[in-house]
């Protein structure tokens, strides 16, 4: 083929990049996008399968998933338990908290579990067509904060977990009750930062998810590192994201989001 | 039989990738097996099949993606015409060797288009775009990583299963 014919196919196929990637929302790509993942659902079902076998045998034994869980519901119990301590009635209405939120909360199946340049993700088999739209929040069973859904389709629906890297959310510590910004470092680690030096911090404190009314508390994880300042005016604080959305088959999205 | 064996080349690289690629990621980048496997293919094939079986795989791997449907269909396009380019610079383009240094480039040039053109179509689709250019370092440095271990196994392995259908 002549250079003058490469270079005009290369011109419409710069078009045909520019509709794929700037106009995708149109119908026909949605439906594309519906019919391609529908055709690669047994496909994917087979991954998770192998996978989920294989994670079994080289992780943490026979037992992993539900040592896992059992971890994660003892540390919740630790935060409810903190939480009376500082005489907080916020975990009074969690157990009704269906009742008094009016959210409402979506079950919805983990279809894949990924991680792209950086960021981990779960591709949910759930989407518009389910009432999930861009930023509702995601939890597991156990009531820890999962991430936000980043893009809703028809059928599916893409979560971004929140310790991924470049991701900030507001926290709230407890017992301490200060609210602070929490950036994802990538492997389940946050960054808290601009904790000043006069508060009481200490590892082992927990981290919850900081909502516009403060009163859903949802765990997000503990802080596993301090740094007293020397220098600075603000301590060096590190967190853990306890949840394991690599071993999950089941989320609960929360709509709309609090 | 080339294409069955492409195809099913293919299937596994995408396989390997999407169910354990996270697990050996290098700085949180997972090996672009599936993308180095289609670039070495592209190789030996015309400018109209190469453009075919980029839609095809872009559609596939988009599916399973954390990015903006169509991101990966366009960077494979990319790829196919990136291809036609260095077939056109190398003097002994048929070569196994030279098909491996051009897979090698294609997957460096691959990794950090994922991440130029995920950013640039979230960013259009207004979605949140943690722009952390500290981390294209990363990404940068796992490509060359990456674009030395692929294509060496890539060409290591279809070296070994050519030399053993020859025998059969």
């Amino acid at each position: 083929m002549a250079w003058r014919g490469k270079s005009t196919l290369f011109l419409v196929i710069a078009l045909l990049l520019g509709l794929l990637i700037f106009f995708n929302d149109s119908a026909i790509l949605r439906r594309v996008q519906t019919m391609s993942l529908a055709a690669i659902k047994p496909l994917i079902g087979i991954i998770n399968q192998v996978r989920r076998i294989s994670s079994r045998e080289t992780l943490t034994g026979t037992e992993a998933d539900s040592l896992i869980r059992e971890n994660q519901r003892l540390k919740t119990e630790n935060v409810e338990v903190k939480k009376l301590q500082a005489e907080n009635e916020a975990l009074k209405k969690v157990f009704s908290f269906r009742q008094d939120s009016g959210l409402t909360l979506k079950g919805a199946r983990v279809l894949l579990h990924g991680r792209e340049a950086g960021r981990e993700f779960l591709l949910l088999d759930a989407g518009r067509n389910d009432g999930i739209s861009q930023g509702d929040l995601v939890i597991d069973e156990n009531r820890v904060f999962i991430g936000t859904v980043r893009e809703a389709g028809d059928i599916s629906a893409k979560v971004v977990v929140a310790s991924s890297f470049g991701e900030s959310i507001e926290v709230e510590l407890l017992p301490s009750r200060l609210r602070v910004l929490a950036k994802g470092l990538g492997s389940h680690a946050f960054l808290l930062e601009l904790i000043p030096a006069d508060e009481i911090i200490r590892r082992g404190d927990a981290v919850l998810l900081a909502s516009s009314k403060g009163r859903y508390p949802f765990v997000i994880g503990e802080i596993v590192q301090e740094k007293p300042p020397s220098a600075s005016a603000f301590y060096e604080v590190r967190a853990i994201h306890i949840a394991r959305p690599e071993f999950l088959n089941q989320v609960f999205v929360m709509h709309p989001a609090p | 039989m080339k294409y069955v064996l492409a195809i099913c080349f293919l299937a596994g690289a995408f396989f390997i990738e999407i169910a354990w690629g996270s697990r050996i990621a290098l700085w949180e980048v997972r090996p672009p097996l599936f993308g180095a496997t289609l670039i070495f293919l592209f190789w030996n094939i015309g400018l109209s099949r190469r453009l075919f079986w980029a839609i095809l795989a872009g559609v596939l791997m988009d599916s399973v993606s954390l990015y903006v449907f169509g991101t990966y269909t366009a960077i494979f396009i990319i790829l196919a015409f990136f291809t036609e380019i260095l077939r056109g610079i190398f003097s002994h383009a048929e070569s196994f060797m030279t098909r491996g240094v051009g897979t090698a480039m294609g997957t460096i040039l691959f990794v950090n288009l994922i991440l130029f053109f995920g950013w640039t179509a979230d960013y259009v689709h207004g979605l949140p775009v943690p722009v952390y250019w500290e981390f294209w370092g990363h990404v940068f440095l796992a490509s060359l990583v990456w674009a030395v271990l692929l294509p060496t196994l890539i060409t290591f392995l279809t070296g070994a299963l050519g030399l053993l259908f020859k025998r059969v």
